[in-house]
């Protein structure tokens, strides 16, 4: 109950925050705040021998592979990560979410068969299945999204079908359902506000992993097609130059890093505060 | 005969964000040998921290002032070494929820020969004895068989009765028990309020018995001591009390409960203060239905109304009935 | 007003070596409750009253048996016509910690079930809503706080006034005191008792508390392991107790008197485990009256005489 928590709680959300909030701003902004063209390869961006350039003035972060800028390319290449992250988790979230509300709250048989579902999902080797999914679906964003969200929605399924089935056991739902409440309404007005805060909190840190594994798909190849400029895959084609040209594979690496550091930060610090400090109230 | 217990002026201050508060203001009684003293009160008036305050059990931060001497020593004043020998051996507290201090892990056997050899020099065989013997006199049927459970295979009453053994091990002179019967079904609250009786007998022992409900302290204690924000508002003798309550809030307590084969219920109007924001003067004005002038103006001392009988009010005079 | 017959309420619970033991927390309970009366159930933990008014209302489905309101069986009926009827029938709820939903609004609780229940019309659900908070004892400005910021006995009158918002006829109240401190359960106690006059209520009255079910209710019946031992009129039972647990638990009663008021039965040993009742009468193994028979007959609900049934081989 020292003075510290409250500035602890804080530092961790606001790093986290404005590490993330950088991040949103230049997924914004990139194509304004790009220097050079990120898809374009320079003749200059070479050596006489084809090798790529370090860090210069002329390309702040060095070249890759192709000579293109690779400053330009990481700031563009936020918005891949960003954007599958998200999405592929706000998808997810539907998917994992309804079942888990369904599950939790009729219980039952409609319980037995969505967890069983669950579990057969869960039990599939996350890379594994993406490869195949790829290989099977015309290769795109799009694709990838669908396929990290059919990893990520079970864990979602899990945490919301517990939440729910603990909410559903007290009064003030019973209490519904004794006034002729519909199932819809009790779920969506009355459930689902109060099992909000721990799942908003499971899927920033749930991000945090996409973006992980968004970029192992990419390095293994069977993530976002070339030319994007998508960290993971820009870690996949500097692997090979890795003695000569480190950089290519160094910066996207840190960028990869931070970014799920700020996830992780805003994640821990939104459960310090959201969870037991509203307890001592 | 001098004085087992005698609490003068004890007062507990909690810090919190706006500014401090003290849930027990300046609370003082006494216990000789041997006696049984009830100390009731509803939720928020400061009865369980006030036994918290003499076991020292208070959380970080707070501060304790006033006396408590205790077989000649100030618990107050005692460093923490010493503190920690009091308390198990010659001072016990038992607590309404028995899973407090019950080990889910370990057998209800062990954990009492555990409390045994932690006070005590003596043999493990001994000590596993002496804590089967413990668990027979508490009222444990097949003590040997029953000292293998654990304690979530045993039922509330029994859970109750393993941590009154606990308590007992190095028999104290003084018992603080804090509502332990108030989360016990009715029949077995009986069975446990017996067996506090008899083993008091048995062991000397004085038992400051902490309550909700005035009719379980008038089967256990002699004496009686009412409290309501923080202080006591009336004390004396259990019967006197109970037959000619001298102060509003207990009379209404004793109106408000219900009985079997009385009519009518009349509660007291309002609700209990909050700890952090006590009203002014008399601390009960604003719910007493007899209030006068005085009574906002300026707070009553704990004044004797008859012998052993104290009051805090104004008007105690006009409530002898 | 209502006529139950035979309901149980039996749950499968998987025992340790293996197959399947019965919980039988309602084991074919019969009664009636006349219109504007109280009837009282009485019990200590375990012995199935809370599960009976639940299972009254169908918020746990019943096993078997039957409730008959209006001529219809509740338990036959399809869920259309039950949510036609739930209006009648309303619960309020032990815990008022739990009993209301800690991100709405009071005022918002409230205008929920006139919404669901037809009242359109902002001005309309406002009135409605200030006329249900005045009948509890609270004020308007109280219609925009959260449940967390009022107190235990705030919180129960809230649980009342949502109940009452449907206009029921039909009020089964579980323990509407037991978390309360005394003087606020005198208030809400006697809230209840107005309302009930006033709204020509009918009430089924849950509690453990002997004394207040003694002051409140008309009639009562004593419960233990799910099944009713001892049901009649209550001056009659609690001054002429004929079954030894409702006498165990009329002396187990602190009072404040100085002798108690019957120092016979007494209540020998734990309850049993629901899931594995006795065979015979199920209080016999704590009975200090048990006899062979006890043992193992299980025995019948009779009529002693005024209404007064009691289920015991030794009357």
């Amino acid at each position: 109950m020292s003075a510290r928590h409250p500035v602890l709680r804080n530092i961790e959300v606001a790093v986290g925050g404005l590490i993330l909030l950088i991040l949103v701003l230049v997924t914004l902004l990139s194509p304004f705040i790009t220097p050079k063209d990120p898809m374009k390869a320079f003749s200059s961006g070479l050596t006489d021998e084809g090798m790529p350039i370090g860090p210069c003035k002329e390309f702040p972060l060095g070249t890759d592979t192709l000579g293109r800028d690779l400053l330009s390319r990481l700031l563009a290449g936020t918005r891949y990560t960003l954007l599958i992250s998200v999405s592929a988790n706000l998808l997810a979230l539907l998917i994992g979410g309804l079942v888990g509300l369904l599950a939790g709250f009729r219980k039952g048989w409609l319980d037995g068969v969505l967890m069983r579902l669950t579990d057969v999902m869960m039990a599939f080797p996350i890379l594994l299945l993406a490869m195949a999914l790829v290989a099977v679906l015309p290769p795109s964003a799009a694709t990838v999204i669908f396929v990290l969200s059919l990893v990520m929605w079970t864990g979602v399924a899990r945490l919301v079908r517990g939440l729910t089935l603990a909410e559903s056991e007290k009064d003030y739902v019973l209490a519904g359902r004794a006034l002729g409440f519909s199932d819809p309404r009790i779920l969506l007005r009355h459930i689902l506000p109060n099992i909000l805060s721990p799942v908003v909190i499971y899927v920033c840190l749930n991000v945090a992993m996409t973006v992980l594994l968004e970029a192992g798909m990419s390095y293994l190849g069977v993530g976002v097609p070339p030319p994007a400029p998508d960290w993971g895959r820009m870690i996949h084609e500097g692997k090979e130059y890795f003695r000569a040209a480190p950089w290519i594979v160094a910066f996207p690496g840190m960028a990869i890093f931070i970014t799920v550091l700020g996830f992780n930060l805003l994640g821990d610090g939104l459960r310090n505060a959201l969870d037991p400090h509203k307890r001592a109230q | 005969m001098s004085l087992l217990l005698d609490v003068q002026d004890l007062r507990l201050t909690l810090p919190s964000r706006e500014h401090s508060f003290s849930p027990v203001d300046g609370v003082s009684f006494s216990l000789s040998p041997g006696e049984a003293l009830g100390l009731v009160g509803e939720s928020g008036c400061g009865k369980s921290l006030t036994a918290l305050s003499l076991l020292r059990l208070v959380p970080e931060g707070s501060g304790i002032s006033g006396r408590a001497l205790f077989e000649g020593q100030n618990l107050l004043q005692l460093p923490d070494e010493a503190m920690r020998q009091v308390r198990g051996s010659r001072l016990a507290m038992i607590f309404q929820e028995p899973m407090t201090c019950l080990n889910p892990l370990l057998r209800i056997g062990d954990q009492v020969s555990e409390a045994i050899l932690i006070h005590e020099k003596v043999s493990r065989r001994e000590a596993e004895e002496r804590s089967i013997a413990l668990l027979k006199q508490v009222g444990i049927p097949i003590p040997e068989r029953r000292a293998r459970d654990f304690p979530h295979q045993l039922s509330g009453g029994m859970r109750q009765r393993t941590m009154i053994a606990m308590a007992l091990v190095l028999k104290p002179s003084l018992l603080i028990a804090d509502e332990p019967t108030t989360a016990l079904d009715v029949t077995i609250q009986a069975q446990i309020l017996d067996l506090l009786g008899s083993l008091q007998q048995e062991y000397g022992m004085a038992v400051l018995f902490i309550s909700h409900d005035m009719g379980v302290v008038s089967r256990v204690a002699g004496r009686v001591a009412v409290m309501y924000a923080g202080r006591i508002v009336e004390q004396g003798k259990v019967d006197e009390v109970l037959r000619h309550p001298r102060h509003p809030y207990t009379k209404g307590l004793l109106s408000s409960r219900p009985e079997l084969g009385r009519k009518g219920l009349s509660g007291i109007a309002g609700t209990v203060p909050d700890p952090k924001r006590f009203p002014p003067a008399c601390r009960f004005h604003p719910r007493c239905p007899i209030v006068e002038d005085v009574c906002r103006e300026k707070e009553p001392d704990l004044s004797e109304v008859s012998s052993g009988h104290l009051s805090r009010c104004w008007k105690a005079e006009t409530l002898k009935a | 007003m209502i006529a139950v017959t035979d309901l149980s309420k039996h749950y499968a619970v998987p025992s340790r070596k293996g197959g399947r033991k019965h919980l039988r927390a309602l084991d074919r309970v019969s009664f009636e409750i006349r219109e504007r009366e109280i009837l009282g159930i009485v019990g200590e933990s375990g012995c199935g009253k809370s599960t009976l008014g639940k299972a009254m209302l169908r918020l746990v489905e019943p096993t078997s048996g039957h409730v008959v309101y209006q001529g219809k069986d509740l338990i036959k009926l399809p869920s259309g016509e039950l949510q036609a009827l739930r209006t009648d029938l309303q619960m309020v709820f032990q815990d008022p910690y739990s009993s209301l939903n800690p991100r709405m609004r009071v005022g918002e609780v409230l205008g929920e079930v006139l919404w669901v229940h037809g009242t359109r019309g902002k001005e309309e659900k406002d009135k409605r809503v200030s006329g249900l908070l005045d009948m509890v004892g609270l004020s308007q400005d109280h219609a925009r706080r959260f449940p967390h910021e009022f107190s235990g006995g705030q919180r129960q009158r809230i649980g009342i006034a949502r109940a009452l918002a449907v206009s029921p006829k039909f009020l089964v109240l579980d323990e509407p005191v037991s978390s309360l401190d005394v003087s606020i359960q005198a208030q809400i106690l006697s809230l209840l008792t107005d309302l009930k006059s006033r709204l020509s209520l009918t009430y089924l009255f849950i509690s453990h508390d002997l004394a207040v079910i003694s002051m409140l209710a008309d009639r009562v019946a004593v419960m233990y392991l799910g099944r009713f031992v001892e049901s009649g009129p209550v001056r009659e039972v609690f001054s002429s107790p004929l079954h030894p647990y409702t006498q165990a638990l009329i002396s187990a009663i602190p009072t404040l008197s100085d002798e108690p008021i019957a120092q016979k039965a007494k209540a020998l040993g734990e309850p049993a485990n629901p899931v594995d009742p006795p065979p015979g009468c199920p209080y016999h193994p704590r009975c200090p009256l048990a006899q062979g028979e006890c043992r193992i007959e299980v025995p019948e609900l009779r009529t002693h005489h005024e209404n007064h049934t009691v289920s015991c081989h030794r009357v």
